[in-house]
Parts: structure tokens; sequence; C-alpha cells
């Protein structure tokens, strides 16, 4: 996995790309820290290029939900692709973290 | 980590006389220390210096002949050795106890009066694992055989550590199968509805995050489920047992599925920490009413084969995962399970295994496999199975369940 965090003005935005797995949970955890130290309200993680996520990334984004939630952050997911697309709905997680067109 | 101690304070401890201070522990002054020197002199001397150090355990050999006898009969802790000596030298001891793997890790101490480094370096390639200078110091001795021996020590607690771990894992595997369908469990649900289960059950670690079960709900209705919790190991493993014992404290009554599940997925989330859930799909086939009705909550999707649909359909399996937020609900599906359908169910590791991306078996795959469409005669299942094995390279990366349920058809079993 890779990634990239930007402010644009009142949101965060995260990038990912690769694959978000087991193996990605140091990097992702890290991530989410840098975004919510930012001190913004809200926070976009834009899945566009990630190319796939195993049921240990699912964890992560739920875990990414809580956490940003205990510090009043507003969390949500942006452009799904692919397999990336197909677990999310199939796992039904857009009915627990918003998905933004 | 690291095993070695800093010569500094060995030598301290060594260099005390015995009494004094602290010496090695008992453990290590009880080891057994081989002494191997053609000269009787200096034999009788390494004894006294080894005895000032607390080690009485000792035993001697004159030639390498005779110690690699003891080494077989003995099996010593510690060999200090001389290089030259009649019949067999040091080096060829070296090299012959190197060879064999029972003494491959054996610290051999080698007296040597070597001082040119090409001389030294033979020693080292002979095997050897120190050497002493000739003539013997005491202190230099009794610091080097008690450093060899501090290792060799703690090299043995780190083996029994492992083995008894390993023997742990191997308990906790057992329970793991355990808490899955009998055989004879199998064969009494086979008698009393007609439905015969096939499975198999794999995990890429010791023990695993999938489980599945079948059993009885009352006369015409069978329950069954499969579950993949997240990650695989121990982590994954005991959640299999704390769903095993919230199923078995909290039994479906046969009535209302879908408030069942919202329930049992509640408290899996309670107990669960944040990010850790499960996929899975559950439900029961009714015989008399010749339907399945289920609940899945993301499982794969399962493969059903029935008379109307002889080239089998994928079911829909989509739904919130058990234990992902407190306030799940679900939806119960109901498909025609009449006598000679079939439903294959299974893990993700089937369509995910090794490369998520390119996945070496997917749906189109297992419909083949369960349907004719590889040519290779035999019960569905047995060739699902042996074409994935054939398929995968080298050891899963995720826990394998496959489970295949069958209703014979009419005044067939």
């Amino acid at each position: 996995m890779s990634n990239a965090v930007n402010v644009h003005g009142d949101h965060v935005e995260i990038t990912l790309s690769g694959e978000l797995t087991f193996s990605s949970y140091k990097e992702f955890q890290e991530v989410m820290k840098s975004a919510t130290d930012a001190g913004k309200k809200s926070c976009i993680i834009d899945l566009s290029a990630l190319q796939s996520i195993d049921s240990a990334g699912i964890g992560m984004l739920l875990f990414a939900n809580d956490e940003t939630k205990q510090t009043n952050i507003d969390l949500s997911l942006r452009g799904p692709q692919g397999p990336v697309k197909t677990v999310l709905e199939h796992t039904k997680i857009n009915e627990v973290i918003p998905i933004v067109a | 980590m690291n095993f070695i101690q800093p010569p500094s304070e060995t030598l301290s401890q060594a260099e005390a006389p015995t009494g004094a201070a602290p010496g090695p522990e008992q453990s290590i002054r009880d080891s057994k220390i081989l002494v191997v020197d053609d000269q009787k002199m200096v034999r009788e001397l390494l004894k006294i210096y080894l005895q000032s150090g607390g080690y009485q355990n000792l035993l001697f050999a004159g030639d390498g002949d005779e110690a690699l006898d003891v080494i077989t009969a003995e099996e010593p802790d510690l060999v200090v050795l001389d290089l030259q000596m009649p019949r067999m030298g040091g080096l060829e001891v070296c090299q012959t106890l190197r060879a064999d793997p029972q003494f491959s890790m054996l610290p051999v101490l080698v007296q040597t009066a070597a001082d040119s480094a090409e001389d030294r370096a033979e020693v080292f390639r002979s095997g050897a694992t120190d050497m002493v200078g000739k003539p013997i110091n005491d202190a230099e001795l009794l610091a080097r055989v008690g450093i060899h021996l501090q290792n060799r020590h703690m090299l043995r607690q780190l083996s029994h550590y492992r083995e008894s771990m390993e023997r742990d894992l191997q308990l906790a595997r057992d329970m793991q199968h355990r808490i899955m369908p009998s055989e004879r469990e199998l064969g009494a649900l086979n008698e009393k509805y007609g439905i015969e289960i096939r499975s198999h059950f794999e995990t890429c670690d010791a023990l695993g995050g999938d489980m599945w079960n079948a059993w009885p709900i009352d006369e015409n209705r069978m329950g069954f489920h499969i579950i993949d919790f997240t990650g695989h190991g121990v982590v994954a493993s005991l959640n299999t047992f704390r769903f095993q014992s919230l199923v078995a404290a909290t039994r479906f009554d046969g009535n209302d599925q879908e408030a069942y599940i919202a329930k049992i997925s509640r408290r899996l989330h309670s107990m669960l920490p944040a990010g850790q859930f499960a996929t899975a799909i559950g439900g029961y086939i009714d015989m008399r009413e010749n339907v399945m009705r289920y609940i899945a909550a993301a499982g794969p999707k399962p493969f059903l084969i029935s008379p109307e649909t002889p080239d089998g359909m994928f079911l829909p399996s989509d739904g919130r995962p058990l234990g992902m937020t407190a306030d799940s609900q679900y939806e119960e599906r109901e498909v025609a399970f009449p006598p000679g359908s079939s439903l294959f169910m299974y893990s993700d590791a089937l369509t995910e295994t090794p490369d998520m991306v390119n996945p070496v078996y997917d749906e189109d795959r297992i419909q083949l496999a369960l349907t004719g469409g590889l040519d290779e005669a035999g019960h569905p299942f047995d060739v699902i199975h042996a074409d994935f094995c054939d398929r995968v390279e080298g050891p899963l990366d995720d826990d394998l369940t496959m489970v295949m349920l069958s209703r014979p058809t009419q005044g067939e079993g």
C-alpha cells in the first residue's frame, strides 16, 4: 500500500493505492493519525487507486471510523473501483461509513 | 535477543575464588563437561581448574576415538578438546561431531597453542565453537566454559519452550476440530434428514478463524452455518471459540432467524475488539417444505444446484458481517431446495488464494467443477477439492473451509 495525505480547506484527504491488507496495518494507523492530527472536521479516504482490500482492510476502515467518531471528525470514503467496490457493497460498509461521489 | 554476556562480567565471575562471589547458576554448574587430552597431567590440571569453578560433573578421554565414544554414550554439555592426539586428532573429532545432527550444536572448546591467524581459522573451519590458548590459564578457561554453557542452557530453555508451545497448539488444534461436526454427528443427520454432508477444513497456521456446523433443529429442519473471522492464526481461532460458546448459550429456537442473527451479531460486536468481525452464511433446510431459508452476512456466494437449475446458480450473500456494528439488521432469503438439490459453501480462501487481484479460482471455475464441466469422475465435492489443490501451489495464505450439503433425489439414499 502507498498513501498521500493532503489538507484542503476544511477537510483532510487521504489517498490510498495498492492493497489494503493486514500488512498495511501499521502504515494505515500512521496515516490516520496524521490525518486526525491535522485538526480538520472531516476526513475523506479516496479509494479510487486502491486495487484490493481484504477482511483486515475492512476492519481497518471500521476501526478508523470508530476513532474519528470519538474525535468528532466525519469520515467518508470515495470512489472505490473494481474488486474494492464489490467487497464494500458485499459487506454493506456504505451503511456504516458514507461513500461520497 | 542477545545470548552472549559481556565477557568482562563473566571474567570477573570466573576469577573470583569459589564461594566468594556467585558463580555460574546451579543448573549450569551441574553440566557434564568432557575433557579430551592424551596427557594425563593436562587432564588433571583441567580437572582442578574446572572443579575450582564449581564444575563437578566431569568426564575424561585420552584420544579422539575414545572422545567420540564417550560423547555418544554420555551426551556431555561441553567438550574441552586437545588438537594433537594419537589415533584421532581434535580437528577430525570436530568435523565428525558437526556432521552428526545430534551433536552439531554441542559446544567444543579447542585448546591450542596456534598463534597464526591461518591456524586459528582452520580450527574454526573444522567446527570448533571457541578456543582456549595453551598454556591454559584458569580464568580464561572458566570464562569461556561459562559463556558457552550459559548459551547452551538458554538454547535448551528456548527449545523446551518451543516444544511446549507446539504441544499446546496441537491440543488447541484438536479442540478446534472438535467444535465442528464429528463423523458420528454427520451420520446421525444423514439418518434423520437424508442429507449427505461433505466437508474440508484446513488452516494456514496451526489454528484458524474458520468454522462450520450443521445440527438438527426439529423433525423437518436442519440448521447449518459457515463462518470466517477476520485474520487467521491464534486470535482468529479464539473468536471461533467465542462464537461457539455464544451460539451454544443462545440456541436458535427455529422461529425468527432475522432477530436471532441480529442478536448474535450484537453480542459479537460487544465481545470483539474494534475492526474484528466475521463473514458468514447460515440458515436451515426444511425437508417438508422443500426450501432453504438463509441469512447472509457477507460470506462468499453459496452455489446451489437443484433439479430446476441443473447448471447451478450463485445465491446472493451480501449483508453486514457479524459483529461489525451493534445495530446490524439481517434479511432472510428463501430458495427452493427439493430432493436432488445441493448447496456448496466455502470460505474466501477458495477464491482469494494466493493473489486477490488474479485469483487462481473464481466463480466460473466453481460452477464448472461442480456441474461436471471438468469431465472428472466422482462426487462434485471431490472434483472441486482436487481441482483446487491442483491449481494452488505451496501453502495456503488463508484458512480454507468447503462444505457441501446434498439432498438425494426421491427414492435414493
